[in-house]
Formats: structure tokens, C-alpha cells, sequence
């Protein structure tokens, strides 16, 4: 059950990846190593997960991320979400789209965005390009 | 409704006893998992329980409490009563054991003071409920009380006539009448559980040539380590399933696939394990258990414990997975499941965050039921004293707000290997 002060975040799986993996730079990596670490000690944080990212976690997580999300299903700050597809909102996003590539790279993190809305409307993620797309939607 | 449904030892409550100075208290479920840091309490809760055992067990009377024995090795009082850095120290401790009997909750409180002639029994009280743990206290019933006293209190608490003494019983205390010749021992059904259970202590001693014949139980007086070969040897000899589902066990932990006896002469017993780990056919490639890795002699006894227990009975466990590789830590706690889930009570005093992940594991996987786990963690407050935080698994293995540090260590150990690594990469690049 979650907490009435609590906060949900959706943490992108270029995070679980980057925070000890391989492929990320130092400085990178350790910035998203220290930023689950804090993100374990603020005991009103959660983390949303839904059956897409749920995927992409298992794909790309370090052994650090795969060791600090088992923490956070034991200490019970996991909530699960499934948010329905909101199809009209992905078409007026992709409308503000200004190029083919720029609407594939916002296609695949609908879900991302999905799942914040259906929780507390906050997303951390690596992907500048992605967040680029999105900004004039704001 | 209690949501007990199998007899046995159902809670422990110790007080005055090491760093328990305040009254600590833990539940015991079919698996019950006691974890903290080196020297939180976690063996002090056991200890008092265990005392009761080789006092119960010793072939003489030794008095209220045989302080040294083969489960607990104490030589004086003032090793084991509290002692805090902001209290003066006590003269007495206190054990509460519940047992579960027929919809009852049977609680039973003793206190020991050291007296002038050593140790002895202060008090002894007793509670009785149906379904729940709600009612109070009997009135306390202590040496010397007065014989009116006696009389009213048997009469109206235990249905009991012509008793007029209350006189100690090795650990406990007993109404008997004036001249001796008839007694009521009210604590019987828990001397029963106390004496069935099962103790395999942290050391549990170098693999042996050969192994002394003993008792193939149900009940398995000091530490059960020496009973192993011979519970093997019985099911051997009589073809029992019980052997195959021992391998079985090894087999699962990846330690061997064969495990059998040889006796050598009615005062010796040889242990053998396959040679091979992977091989189950061939019943002659077996070797002497002192001929293989120091994994297989420690664990062996565990395996054999958790098999041959039987419902209700208490089975206390310390560092069940030492000297374990990591996956065979994991592949134990099947093992300790199947047990919990046959009615044994498995009590496993561990330091592993492997065997607790495993356990959540078969929660979630719905092979465990929940509601037969139950989590302690053990830490010492500031002045010493023990704490216990306790902590259920809900349906997906989540224990919520325990404190449980194992991940802590884990990620804190690793973040730091990351950040050394990957300055040392960044500097070299």
C-alpha cells in the first residue's frame, strides 16, 4: 500500500543500465549509481513499473540496478500499474512531431509517459532525444 | 480464529537474560527466520529454551537449570544475566514458551533468580486460551507459597483436589500433595515439545570416519549432529523413501547424488556420499563423507533434521548454510520450505541474504504460503539492549519496512567497487 505522502517516479530503463553497467561513461555511471542510492534512502519514493518497462528493465539492467530493484519490491516501494493505451493523446503528441525519426523515437516511450500520468507525472530517464520530442507538448 | 492450525512451540518471550534485558519476544512460525548483525541477540533468544532442554534431558537431576550441557555452556550465572551500561545488573530472567494444543494457546512463565545456592526458580505462572491469546495470567505460583494458597489455586485454575505443595521439578514447578505421593505436572505438553526438539548449532564439528550408533528418535536429546548417520542407516536398512528424498536434497544443492551408510561393526557407523555430484546410478562409486568437501558434512545433519522432523516439532537451526556455495544457499531454502509446509516449526538463525531471497522467491512463486513465514531482525540499541523488529511476507515475498540491512551491505559494497572501478577506467582513458 502506498503511502499518502509518498512519491511515485518511473525510472527508464537507460538508468538501470547506465548506473554500473557497461557502456556508460564513469562519470555517467556514477551519477545514476548515486541517484538509485538516494533514491533507496528517501523512504517515501517509489517506483512505477509496468509490464512494458518491466521488459526493458530485465534487458538492460546492471547487476546493481537488478540488486537495488529487488530491495525496492521487498520494501514493498514497487507499484505496479498497467495504464490503458491513451490513444488520443499519443496522436495529438505525434502531431507536434517534426520528422518520421522524431515520431519513432516518442512511439517508444509512450508508455513511459502513460505510466506518469497514471501516477505522479514524473519520468527520469538518460534520453535527451527523446526528451527533446517532447518538450513542445508541454 | 487463530490461524494456527499445528501443534507446537508457537512463541518464545525472554527477559534478564544477556542483552534480552527488556522483555523480546518472537513468534514462531513453520518457518521463522532470525537475521541482525554478530552479536544482536539472535542465539540469546534460543538459549534460554535450549538451557530448559539439557536440563529436561540430563540422565541426573541437576537442579532448576544445568547451566553447561551439550546445547549451552555456561559455568556461571553472571555470564548469561543482563547487564546494561545504564541499569544495574539483575539478579533473575524470565522465559515465556507458548504451545499450541487443540485450539488451546498454553503459555507458561518461569523465572530463575540467582540465590544463595546457585540458581533457582523465583516463579512460575501459567495462561490458558482458547483460540486466541487474550486472557490473563493464572496467579503465579512460587516455593514455599502457603499451603491454603495452594489448595484454592488447584482447585480453581487446574480442577486439581488434595494438593497442597508447590515443589520444583527440575525446571518447573508441580503441585504435589502433602506426603508426596501424588503430583500434577501442569507443564507437561510443553516438556514434551521442549524435549523433541531438534538443536544443530553453528559448530557442528569435523566430518568423522566413523559415526557411534544412537537413538533414530522422535526425539533426539543435545545437539542432533550425532544422530545423522544413524537416521540414514535406519532408512537404508529398511528401504525407507525418506533416503531418496535425502538425495534427492543433496542432489538439489548440488553437493552429490548418492548418499548411503556402511556399517562397520555394532559400534561404528561409516557416512558415504557419492563421489560424483551429477552421478545417480552407480551405487559402488561411494566415499567416506570425511573424503569430500566440508559443504556436504556440515549441511547433511540439516537436511536429515528438516526430513525427519515431524509435525510440530521444533527445529532450531543455526547457520543452516554454512559452508555453501551461493547456489546451493539458494537451493536450501526448498528444503527448509518443504519442512514448514509438512507442519515442522524451523526456526533458521542465518546471516545469508541469498536463503532469504530464495524464501521470498517461493513466496511469490506461490510454492510457500506467506502466512507460514514469519521474519525477525535482531540489532542492539544504544545502551546495549537487544530489539526485534518483526516482519511478515505479504503474497509477492515483501516485507515491507523491516530493517533488513543485507541489501544495504550489498549495493553500498557495490557502488563503491563502480565508483573505484570506474575512476580508476576514466583516469586510464
Amino acid at each position: 500500500m502506498r503511502l499518502k505522502d509518498s512519491k511515485r517516479f518511473v525510472v527508464n530503463a537507460s538508468v538501470a543500465r547506465a548506473a554500473g553497467g557497461e557502456g556508460a561513461t564513469a562519470s555517467v555511471s556514477i551519477s545514476c549509481t548515486e541517484f538509485l542510492e538516494t533514491f533507496q534512502d528517501e523512504c517515501s519514493y517509489h517506483i512505477v513499473m509496468t509490464p512494458e518497462l518491466s521488459e526493458e528493465w530485465e534487458e538492460n539492467q546492471s547487476r546493481f540496478a537488478a540488486t537495488w530493484l529487488r530491495s525496492m519490491i521487498a520494501r514493498k516501494r514497487f507499484d505496479y500499474v498497467e495504464p490503458p493505451v491513451n490513444q488520443v493523446l499519443r496522436n495529438e503528441i505525434e502531431g507536434t512531431a517534426t520528422s518520421e525519426n522524431e515520431i519513432g523515437d516518442m512511439q517508444k516511450d509512450f508508455h513511459l509517459l502513460e505510466a506518469a500520468l497514471a501516477t505522479d507525472q514524473t519520468i527520469i530517464s538518460l534520453d535527451e532525444t527523446v526528451r527533446g520530442a517532447f518538450r513542445p507538448c508541454r | 480464529m487463530s490461524k494456527e492450525t499445528v501443534e507446537g512451540i508457537t512463541k518464545i518471550a525472554v527477559s534478564g537474560f544477556k542483552s534480552l534485558a527488556e522483555e523480546c519476544a518472537i513468534d514462531i512460525r513453520p518457518l521463522t527466520i532470525l537475521a541482525g548483525a554478530n552479536s544482536s541477540g539472535k542465539s540469546s533468544i534460543m538459549q534460554p529454551l535450549l538451557m530448559l532442554k539439557q536440563t529436561l534431558e540430563a540422565p541426573y537431576d541437576p537442579g532448576p537449570l544445568l547451566l553447561e550441557g551439550p546445547n549451552v555452556q555456561f559455568t556461571s550465572a553472571e555470564q548469561f544475566l543482563s547487564k546494561l551500561v545504564d541499569k544495574e545488573g539483575t539478579d533473575r530472567f524470565q522465559i515465556r514458551i507458548e504451545t499450541f494444543k487443540r485450539d488451546f494457546f498454553i503459555s507458561v512463565r518461569t523465572v530463575f533468580k540467582k540465590g544463595p545456592k546457585g540458581i533457582e526458580i523465583a516463579e512460575m505462572a501459567e495462561t490458558q486460551s482458547k483460540y486466541q491469546r487474550l486472557s490473563s495470567e493464572h496467579p503465579a505460583l512460587y516455593p514455599g507459597m502457603p499451603h491454603e494458597e495452594i489448595k484454592s489455586l488447584a482447585d480453581q485454575y487446574w480442577m486439581s483436589t488434595g494438593f497442597e505443595t508447590v515443589r520444583p521439578s527440575r525446571c518447573f514447578l508441580r503441585f504435589e500433595s502433602q506426603d508426596g505421593q501424588r503430583s500434577v505436572d501442569i507443564t507437561h505438553d510443553l516438556e514434551f515439545r521442549i524435549l523433541s526438539s531438534i538443536h544443530l548449532p553453528g559448530l557442528r564439528g569435523n566430518p568423522e570416519r566413523t559415526y557411534k550408533p544412537a537413538s533414530t528418535g522422535p526425539q533426539y536429546p543435545g545437539t542432533f549432529e550425532y544422530y545423522a548417520a544413524s537416521i540414514i542407516h535406519d532408512w537404508q536398512e529398511t528401504g525407507d523413501e525418506l533416503l531418496k528424498t535425502l538425495a534427492d536434497a543433496l542432489h538439489a544443492l548440488g553437493l552429490t547424488g548418492q548418499v548411503g551408510t556402511k556399517k562397520i561393526d555394532d559400534t561404528r557407523i561409516e557416512l558415504q556420499v557419492g563421489r560424483l555430484r551429477n552421478d545417480r546410478t552407480s551405487e559402488t562409486d561411494l566415499v567416506s563423507i570425511a573424503d569430500v568437501g566440508f559443504g556436504v558434512s556440515q549441511v547433511l545433519p540439516v537436511l536429515v533434521a528438516l526430513i525427519v522432523a515431524e509435525p510440530g516439532q521444533l527445529v532450531y537451526l543455526e547457520q543452516p548454510e554454512m559452508h555453501l556455495h551461493p547456489r546451493a544457499q539458494v537451493a536450501l531454502a526448498q528444503v527448509l520450505a518443504d519442512a514448514a509446509k509438512r507442519g515442522v516449526r524451523v526456526v533458521a538463525e542465518t546471516h545469508s541474504s541469498l536463503l532469504l531471497l530464495a524464501v521470498q522467491t517461493l513466496v511469490a512463486e506461490e510454492d510457500l504460503p506467506p502466512e507460514l513465514v514469519k521474519l525477525h531482525w535482531f540489532r542492539r540499541g544504544e545502551n546495549g539492549a537487544t530489539k526485534i523488529d518483526t516482519a511478515d511476507l505479504d503474497e509477492a515475498g515483501a516485507y515491507g519496512d523491516w530493517p533488513e540491512d543485507f541489501d544495504d551491505v550489498d549495493l553500498k559494497a557495490q557502488s563503491r567497487y563502480i565508483k573505484a572501478a570506474q575512476s580508476r577506467l576514466a583516469e586510464r582513458a
